[in-house]
């Protein structure tokens, strides 16, 4: 076997995280965001991970995104060591992500900042899911122009678009108002596929209506 | 439409805002690099018909007025500097005031031409002929070459015609009557560019000329003259007669010398035109720092944002360069275009004015090798300034950038 050959076939694991620790440099002093975490994800699984602000949710998120790398640890996603992976390529391809207040690009149109996630768009695709998301009419407005409800769901439209295995929501509730919250998790529990897993990290109460399992993580543990 | 293409052409909007200026400075500077090249070429491919036609270059001008003149011009002085070792001849030169007798002659019936002073034909400092032609044997007494433009329109239709041309004859001291003279016109000459002769010269014999002059009565002894040509058997010779001829007392002044001071302004303006060049490149190179480091600095949070989708280090540094790429392209297209609509009007306007210092041919346009510059270089430039933002851009890491956010 390789180092790029996935772990096992078929995958029975989306994500696996062993014993992953991270800490940061802030203000000359080194803080431990991560303290040994060890999870694992499976294929159509939908999980809340939940904890209070500055619990190391996103740093969390954000190595098991492929974003930042862990200090120590092992992360493996849809079943190839992250250490043996692209990057780039690996995000694009094997993993979508929402972030908070959906972060679209102001001057782009909706449209646009949907393809942007694929290499060379194909606009068919797009279209469907903006149809999907129920963001046709809106498709055309800019980034900046649209509310946050819409430009929320116009970014897990972008997550969607290369049909990830594992899709990683940072607060995807955050700043919207009841309706909004739930047309997104809505939409959140649509995208689930069984061969899909979904983390949704969120200090929304609300998520527990579409998550199979529930973790929660208090200064960097998950308890 | 690639992802980079799809970002560069939905950010250029907001990149074209916030540089318009430097964007516009440049496109200016551009323009007004073409719009002196068109200059200087009209000058040089005016310069360069000047002396191909004049042949010029072995012609001394002779005064009785100049500097350091202290010798009058009669015909014994004429034929004594004829005499002159390596002298081929010497010409007398003078004008005589001429008009078109006839409105039906003018252009516009209602504009008198004015004046077309009356200039002897001497050899090498023949006019561009733009119709008809010089006989071989020179102007008989009774043809004469008019002048293209005069106030009102141009003469070119009186070609082949006869005119009566009418001029004052002095019946005794202080009172003068019309008199009248008719001629053929064999030639039309291109009076875009005014010489010494004035706006508007036509050109007579050496007969024709005497004649008038004696008969306008201002003649009373023997015929004194202000200038003169002397021609000299080759230009190597030049400097010799004219330094033998300053010696006797005349002033003297080569054409070959006002050819080259000519010669010497358009070198100036392209010395100049090149300076621009340099100053351009710098400015497009600091312009595409500009650009690129403002891009990275206003959307490190987008370029986190696109890292974090899956964006490459390559393609984003491409999305610099392309919006970077686009802006000084379109910016060297607008500098183009009003370089080239810059020189064409110059051109026009200074052939116009009729400088005798820079005489330019009208509707002049900048090299081809100018336009590849503006064109070309500029954005290049431009792109080249932009590396180091490609690269700080590229480097830009997902984790940080995403971290201020949230």
């Amino acid at each position: 076997m390789t180092a790029t050959t996935r772990l096992s076939q078929p995958v029975q694991v989306s994500l696996s995280l062993r014993g992953v620790t991270k800490s940061y440099l802030s203000r000359g002093r080194r803080t431990r965001v991560l303290d040994a975490v060890s999870l694992e994800v499976a294929p159509g699984e939908v999980v809340w991970l939940r904890g209070p602000s500055g619990s190391g949710k996103s740093s969390l998120l954000r190595i098991a995104g492929l974003l930042s790398t862990p200090d120590s640890g092992m992360v493996v996603v849809d079943g190839l060591p992250a250490t043996t992976m692209r990057g780039a390529a690996a995000r694009r391809d094997g993993v979508g992500m929402v972030f908070q207040n959906g972060n679209l690009l102001p001057d782009l149109s909706v449209r646009d900042n949907v393809a942007i996630a694929a290499r060379r768009p194909v606009w068919g695709v797009v279209d469907r899911l903006l149809a999907d998301f129920g963001l046709e009419e809106v498709a055309a407005r800019l980034g900046k122009e649209v509310s946050g409800g819409q430009a929320q769901r116009a970014a897990l439209c972008r997550a969607m678009l290369n049909d990830p295995r594992l899709v990683l929501a940072d607060e995807p509730t955050a700043g919207l108002d009841p309706a909004n919250r739930t047309v997104v998790l809505d939409e959140l529990s649509r995208a689930r596929r069984p061969d899909r897993a979904i983390v949704i990290a969120s200090h929304d109460d609300e998520v527990v209506r579409v998550a199979d399992r529930v973790l929660t993580i208090d200064r960097g543990r998950l308890v | 439409m690639s992802d980079v293409a799809l970002l560069t052409r939905a950010t250029l909007r907001p990149g074209l805002r916030s540089h318009r200026p430097l964007l516009i400075t440049i496109a200016l500077c551009v323009a007004a690099i073409l719009t002196l090249n068109g200059v200087v070429g009209a000058g040089v491919s005016r310069y360069a018909r000047s002396v191909q036609y004049r042949s010029a270059l072995n012609l001394i001008e002779l005064s009785s007025q100049g500097q350091g003149a202290t010798r009058e011009l009669d015909d014994a002085a004429l034929r004594r500097v004829a005499g002159l070792s390596g002298v081929t001849g010497a010409y007398a030169w003078f004008q005589v005031d001429l008009a078109l007798s006839h409105d039906a002659d003018w252009p516009d019936p209602h504009v008198n031409p004015g004046a077309l002073w009356g200039t002897p034909l001497i050899p090498g400092l023949s006019p561009q002929l733009l119709a008809g032609n010089l006989p071989a044997a020179g102007l008989a007494a009774d043809e004469i070459v008019l002048p293209s433009s005069v106030p009102g329109g141009r003469l070119d239709r009186l070609l082949g015609k006869s005119v009566t041309m009418e001029f004052t004859k002095v019946v005794r001291p202080g009172v003068g009557e019309p008199a009248k003279r008719v001629f053929r016109v064999v030639g039309i000459a291109d009076n875009t560019t005014p010489g010494q002769a004035g706006p508007t010269p036509s050109y007579l014999s050496e007969q024709a000329l005497e004649d008038l002059y004696a008969s306008s009565g201002a003649a009373t002894g023997a015929p004194m003259f202000t200038t003169a040509y002397v021609r000299v058997v080759d230009p190597e010779r030049v400097p010799r007669v004219q330094r033998e001829l300053s010696e006797q007392g005349f002033a003297v002044r080569s054409v070959a010398e006002q050819l080259r001071s000519l010669g010497g302004l358009f070198a100036a303006l392209r010395w100049v035109s090149l300076a621009l060049v340099a100053v351009l490149m710098v400015f497009s190179l600091l312009v595409g720092g500009s650009v690129g480091a403002s891009w990275v600095q206003q959307r490190r949070r987008e370029i986190g944002l696109l890292s974090a989708i899956g964006w490459s280090r390559r393609r984003i540094a491409a999305a610099v360069f392309g919006q970077v790429a686009v802006l000084g392209a379109g910016t060297a297209v607008v500098g183009v275009l009003a370089g080239l609509a810059g020189s064409t009007l110059a051109t026009t306007l200074i052939a116009g004015r009729r400088l005798t210092l820079l005489p330019v041919d009208p509707w002049g346009l900048p090299s081809p090798a100018a336009v590849l510059v503006g064109a070309f270089l500029t954005p290049l430039c431009i792109v080249l300034g932009a590396v180091r933002a490609g690269w700080r851009a590229s480097r830009v890491d997902p984790d940080d950038a995403l971290r201020d956010l949230t």
